[in-house]
């Protein structure tokens, strides 16, 4: 026994003189320089891809333009905007910073904001409206009960549900001037809009660099810009995920120029109990996930923030009630219920092939 | 602890970092994630028969933190601990067993060192796919460890004509 | 062998034993079979599939020429040409990754520990659009 203590000392004391060494030497080593721009193949290609990280996922783009930064510079530019604007779970965040406001006064004070996060929050509020709360920003505190993103797996209590509930409603948020107000004890969440608002920053920034033939930026599976063409001018082509297959395509969207498109579905985040699916897509009137026959709605169209917004406040209205707010934001959309039936409104009709066996296009 | 047992220790773990800085330098044909030619562990075998088995564990794996934090990265620490732990564990076993010679005892340090790489990968990578490196993990496992092994055993022999210190 | 009657005791004082070279004949034999298992099964692939943390983060055609910067963790260049798959560059510290061979059958893939990812060949249908929304 007392061998192995010796042992043990013997360990820690060369240990701690290596280290000493480790820690002298260290300069020498650190001018060792493994990037090396030779790899790179120059301006010949005509387009290049990047598989990066930003907004708490991945972030695929395939960029048509001879500057080779634009990829890097795009992470960038989302991971600002995650940090500094719109989410929630950011200290530093204009919307963190409405959020604690809420909680700590009562009625909420205002929280100065700028005039993108402004501008989120106005889109936000609209669509709520015209959607008559089926999509609402102030159900933070729900999505957080749940916390499908933290993998819980639990139903939450019936009461906890309904007095957040109580809380909620996109009419507590108020934006004026340079600031913003919410009046309840309830959060904002952007979550179900975040990634759309990002696509739109990324079609900004694309306008005004000017450098940038086409492009293709995919932000978690869950939002998609078309941004001009490709040097063979073949038009860009989506594919949507199979709902119960994620290696099989449910069909393909052949868009041409730049177009918006978002995606919801119940099997991005959730959890089975009893038999009974329990995914992250929260009605605002129940507080409980919907459950209303639909597997996934994607939703294509001019603007990103909206058409991640309406992807959400459709599945939760479904196909019949979503029609109108659909042609009012002049957006075009797909619908998948858990019967396997596939709804295109007759924008799209043209651009959607179905791929999937088993499926019916209505 | 004496004096004689300190510097008989040093010696040990000197001679594994420079056996383990030495291969680095060689050239492979080609790489295969977790092979390694394990020369260091010619010294854990020889500490193994000459010293005992807490001695040679001791020795194994102060040489592998020093040359994890002398010419690796700590990521890299996982896997050689795992490496490590395996290989001495099997070596323990067969030599225990002993109708072999250090030969079959270096094959069972070689063939553990790869088989723990493989499984710290598809632990902390969680991509399964990784068992296809199995077949090569076991190959490449088994030659270098013959040869570290009959190597061991050579200077084995001759250490056994000169009193060790 | 120099004696064909070798007996334990002789046998005992030789480096390389009688069970040393069954043990090693052995292992390598199953390391072979197991080889060959692996690779007669192995068919030409459709697409290279890029994962971090055991996750699909994206999928190219292997017929399509291409490079790809992934910075999901870390840096590597990844490199499509003539049907086969390799990294070419990255920041990790040994360069591990660099070093190991062009990828282009079902199954064969390139690790770099240090980023976490792993670079599979898989079969299926290619892959030919340009994003997928899950």
């Amino acid at each position: 026994m007392s061998g192995m203590r010796h042992s043990l000392k013997t360990v820690c004391v060369l240990c701690a003189c290596a280290l000493l060494v480790c820690a002298c030497t260290s300069g020498a080593g650190a001018n060792k320089d493994n990037t090396s721009d030779t790899a790179v193949s120059g301006d010949d290609m005509t387009s290049y891809d990047d598989v990066g990280f930003a907004m708490g996922t991945v972030v695929n783009q395939t960029i048509y333009s001879t500057d080779k930064n634009i990829a890097a510079e795009i992470v960038d530019l989302l991971t600002t905007i995650e940090k500094q604007r719109i989410s929630w779970r950011e200290e530093d965040s204009e919307v963190a910073a409405i959020n604690r406001n809420a909680l700590a006064v009562r009625g909420g004070a205002p929280t100065e904001i700028s005039q993108e996060t402004k501008g989120y929050l106005q889109t936000a509020l609209e669509i709520a409206a015209d959607s008559n709360g089926a999509f609402d920003p102030t159900m933070g505190q729900l999505t957080q009960l749940w916390d499908f993103d933290g993998g819980s797996e639990v139903v939450p209590d019936a009461s906890r549900i309904s007095s957040l509930l109580a809380d909620v409603g996109y009419a507590h948020v108020h934006v004026e001037g340079d600031s913003a107000t919410l009046a309840e004890s309830s959060s904002i969440d952007l979550g179900a809009m975040g990634k759309g608002i990002g696509c739109d920053e990324v079609e900004s920034y694309f306008d005004a660099k000017g450098d940038v033939a086409g492009a293709l930026v995919n932000i978690g599976g869950s939002s998609v810009l078309t941004y001009g063409k490709k040097s063979t001018d073949e038009p860009w082509k989506v594919a949507v995920l199979n709902p119960r297959d994620e290696v099989d395509y449910l069909g393909a969207l052949t868009l041409k120029g730049t177009n918006h498109v978002s995606s919801s579905g119940d099997y991005e985040r959730y959890f089975e109990l009893d038999g009974k699916r329990y995914h992250h897509i929260l009605d605002p009137a129940t507080g409980y996930p919907v459950d209303n026959g639909l597997m996934s709605v994607t939703v294509v169209g001019r603007h990103g923030a909206q058409c991640d917004a309406l992807s959400t406040a459709c599945f939760v209205l479904g196909w019949e009630q979503s029609l109108e707010l659909l042609a009012r934001y002049d957006a075009e959309a797909i619908f998948v219920t858990t019967d396997k039936q596939v709804q295109v409104t007759d924008g799209l009709k043209d651009s959607f092939q179905l791929l999937a066996d088993g499926y019916t296009v209505l | 602890m004496t004096t004689n047992k300190i510097s008989r220790f040093a010696l040990m773990v000197v001679l594994a970092m420079i056996l383990s800085y030495l291969e680095t330098l060689i050239p492979l044909p080609f790489f295969v994630p977790g092979m390694k030619l394990g020369l260091a562990n010619i010294i854990t075998m020889i500490a193994l028969y000459k010293m005992g088995v807490p001695d040679a564990a001791t020795i194994s794996l102060t040489r592998i933190v020093l040359s994890t934090a002398l010419f690796g990265n700590f990521i890299g620490l996982a896997y050689s601990i795992a490496g490590g732990v395996l290989s001495l564990a099997l070596m323990v076993c067969l030599k225990r067993i002993g109708r072999f010679s250090l030969t079959g005892v270096g094959i069972a340090g070689g063939v553990g060192h790869n088989l723990a790489q493989i499984g710290v990968a598809i632990v902390l990578l969680r991509t399964d796919g990784l068992i296809y490196y199995l077949p090569v993990l076991l190959i490449t496992g088994t030659v270098t460890g013959y040869l570290t092994g009959t190597f061991g055993g050579l200077i084995l022999k001759k250490l056994d004509k000169i009193p060790f210190v | 062998m120099k004696n064909p009657v070798d007996d334990g005791r002789r046998d005992a004082r030789n480096i390389v034993r009688k069970n040393d070279l069954v043990l090693f004949g052995g292992l390598l034999l199953v390391g072979i079979v197991l080889f060959a298992a692996v690779n007669f099964a192995k068919t030409g692939g459709a697409q290279v599939d890029v994962h971090y943390d055991g996750a699909v983060v994206a999928s190219y055609p292997l017929d399509t020429d291409r490079e790809v910067d992934l910075t999901y963790n870390g840096h590597n260049l990844l490199k499509i040409e003539k049907g086969r798959a390799t990294v070419i560059d990255a920041d990790c510290p040994e360069l591990l990754c660099t070093k190991q061979r062009a990828i282009s059958k079902e199954g064969e893939s390139i690790v770099c520990l240090p980023h976490k990812l792993v670079i599979t060949v898989s079969g299926g249908k290619p892959n030919d659009v340009d994003g997928v929304l899950q």
